[in-house]
């Protein structure tokens, strides 16, 4: 199977750049690592860059040129926020800021009280007991009494005795389960992005042994850098 | 300090160096891809809820496709191909929309880009179905840069906002022209958010005013953030990470690389649970004994 040039340079960078990052379990800095981390910012800034600035000729200036005159207000708006680097003429930045942050509250304030708010109570006022459904109905249970018992755990007003107190302890257990769950789901997410990821230069066969190679002689090289001082002196 | 000389098993669990912690996951992420077990999964709830939605796409159909940045592809790649495969095949049209960079590059990655004849991954799908751009799809860039006012205006008011694509080509004589407002819309998916969905432009102005089906494919941090959302009625499904794009892969027929990492991550997850169990066994076992054994008072025997 022939692999085009373009993509063969691109998969192999990839993989080096990937196992060079990697290298970050080592818990030591290492040259591979502080080379590639440079080098992907640099080059992660730059890619923006050149995006933003097509995006503004192709949806600013061609329109502008092609007789919409009203980009012109946007245009000159946004080259006003550039003033900010100038302590003289920061001044200048705070119109286009006011215009956005003015505009985009009177959009959308309405919805974002309704959505965020006024829904998820209503969400909340569902049956504890669903007849002929167990299984929403623990759904159901489990979602008033966790959400008062957090509800309590906040209140801060005034001390709570008594029977009330052992709401607090529920909230914040509950609090804690809820935080252990996030956090196993950010877990999965990430084992998930991590297997993607490998699977894309696993994938095809003929990536395997470049993959593995050259994890071999990046993470070879770091233990013999490792053992003979060279990191300390060289990451 | 209480230690005991010789080999304690609690204190090489509770203190394993990470080095070979990390080592056993690359094994147990890339042993399964270099030799597949076949593990089998079964389809969740929220995934059949998401394919519902797909299902009912007619030939014609609207359908919004927010863009996924590269961060969160490789979570939800198999959920973006497979939705998008499912799309092409209903012969649905496609407004793609980003609010980052590399989310064109990430699309361009699966559809291709027709103007310097670079293939994607569902070329081949697109050849066949005579999917092609400015007739089945439109991409009109970095829109959702302009916040609020993009989403309303897209909303309320396409047609006297939106005239190019993101080359600057103009967009008439597209099926476009039939979008008016958002009542033109038949679907929105969101194709892989960075967080949970439901909060945003599209929650808002799409599916809060008018009604149009909102659907995210999530990474695992936004997960449970937008199942309230589902709660509420704004979002009406998601696929949950990479599970959930295995899920889609296996319900629409056409085993991908979702379903081929799903070995993966079963071993991985028993992986993290037997590390859970390690670590609280050489805690009770040990650290907390050191750390009791240090408030005692001195005179202990030490060997």
């Amino acid at each position: 199977m022939t692999v085009p040039l373009f993509e063969f340079t691109a998969t192999i960078v990839g993989i080096f750049c990937t196992w060079s990052l990697y290298t970050q379990f080592f818990a030591k800095p290492t040259p591979f690592r502080s080379i590639v981390s440079n080098a992907y910012i640099g080059i992660g800034m730059g890619m923006v860059t050149v995006i933003n600035m097509w995006f503004i000729y192709n949806n600013g200036i061609l329109p502008l040129m092609r007789g919409e005159w009203w980009m012109a207000i946007g245009i000159v708006l946004s080259a006003l926020m550039i003033s900010r680097i100038n302590r003289k003429y920061s001044y200048l930045a705070r119109l286009p800021l006011a215009i956005t942050v003015g505009t985009g509250l009177g959009l959308g304030l309405r919805t974002q009280i309704t959505t965020s708010f006024i829904k998820q109570v209503l969400a909340m006022i569902v049956p504890p007991i669903v007849p002929g459904d167990i299984t929403q109905s623990i759904y159901n249970s489990t979602n008033i009494i966790v959400a008062l018992c957090l509800i309590m755990f906040f209140v801060y007003t005034r001390e709570l005795k008594g029977p009330l107190s052992h709401t607090i302890r529920l909230g914040a257990a509950f609090l804690y389960i809820g935080l252990g769950t996030i956090f196993a789901q950010t877990f999965m997410g990430r084992l998930s992005m991590f297997t993607g990821y490998m699977q894309q230069i696993m994938t095809p066969e003929w990536k395997i042994p470049y993959t593995l190679g050259i994890a071999a002689i990046i993470f070879g090289a770091t233990i013999v850098m490792d053992r003979y001082g060279l990191l300390d002196k060289y990451g | 300090m209480g230690e005991k000389e010789g080999f304690n098993i609690f204190k090489a669990m509770a203190y394993i160096d990470r080095k070979y912690l990390f080592l056993m996951i690359f094994v147990v992420v890339l042993g399964p891809i270099l030799f597949p077990i076949g593990i089998p999964i079964k389809v969740g709830k929220n995934t059949r809820l998401y394919y519902s939605y797909l299902d009912e796409l007619e030939s014609g159909d609207v359908v919004y496709w927010i863009g996924a940045t590269y961060r969160s592809f490789m979570e939800v790649k198999s959920g973006y191909v497979a939705t998008l495969r499912t799309i092409i095949e209903k012969d649905a049209k496609l407004i793609v929309v980003y609010s980052e960079g590399d989310e064109q590059a990430v699309f361009q990655s699966v559809m291709g880009n027709p103007d310097t004849n670079t293939p994607g991954i569902l070329t081949p799908l697109m050849e066949k179905s005579d999917y092609k751009y400015m007739e089945d799809y439109v991409e009109l860039g970095m829109i959702l840069v302009g916040g609020e006012a993009a989403y309303v205006s897209l909303a309320r008011n396409f047609q006297d906002f939106i005239h190019n694509d993101y080359k600057g080509t103009s967009i008439e004589g597209t099926f476009l022209d039939e979008v008016h407002t958002a009542e033109d819309i038949a679907l929105i998916v969101h194709a892989g958010p960075l967080g949970g969905i439901g909060a945003d432009g599209f929650g808002r102005h799409f599916a809060l005013d008018f009604g149009v089906p909102y659907l995210g494919n999530v990474i695992g941090v936004g997960i449970s953030t937008t199942q309230a959302w589902i709660d509420t009625g704004i979002v009406k499904g998601m696929l949950e990470s990479g599970r959930g794009g295995a899920e889609l892969e296996f319900l629409i027929g056409h085993p991908g690389v979702g379903l081929r990492a799903m070995d993966c991550m079963t071993l991985g997850h028993y992986y993290f649970i037997a590390l859970v169990i390690v670590g609280n066994i050489g805690y009770f076992g040990w650290e907390r004994q050191a750390m009791l054994e240090e408030k005692r008072p001195t005179g202990d025997e030490q060997i």
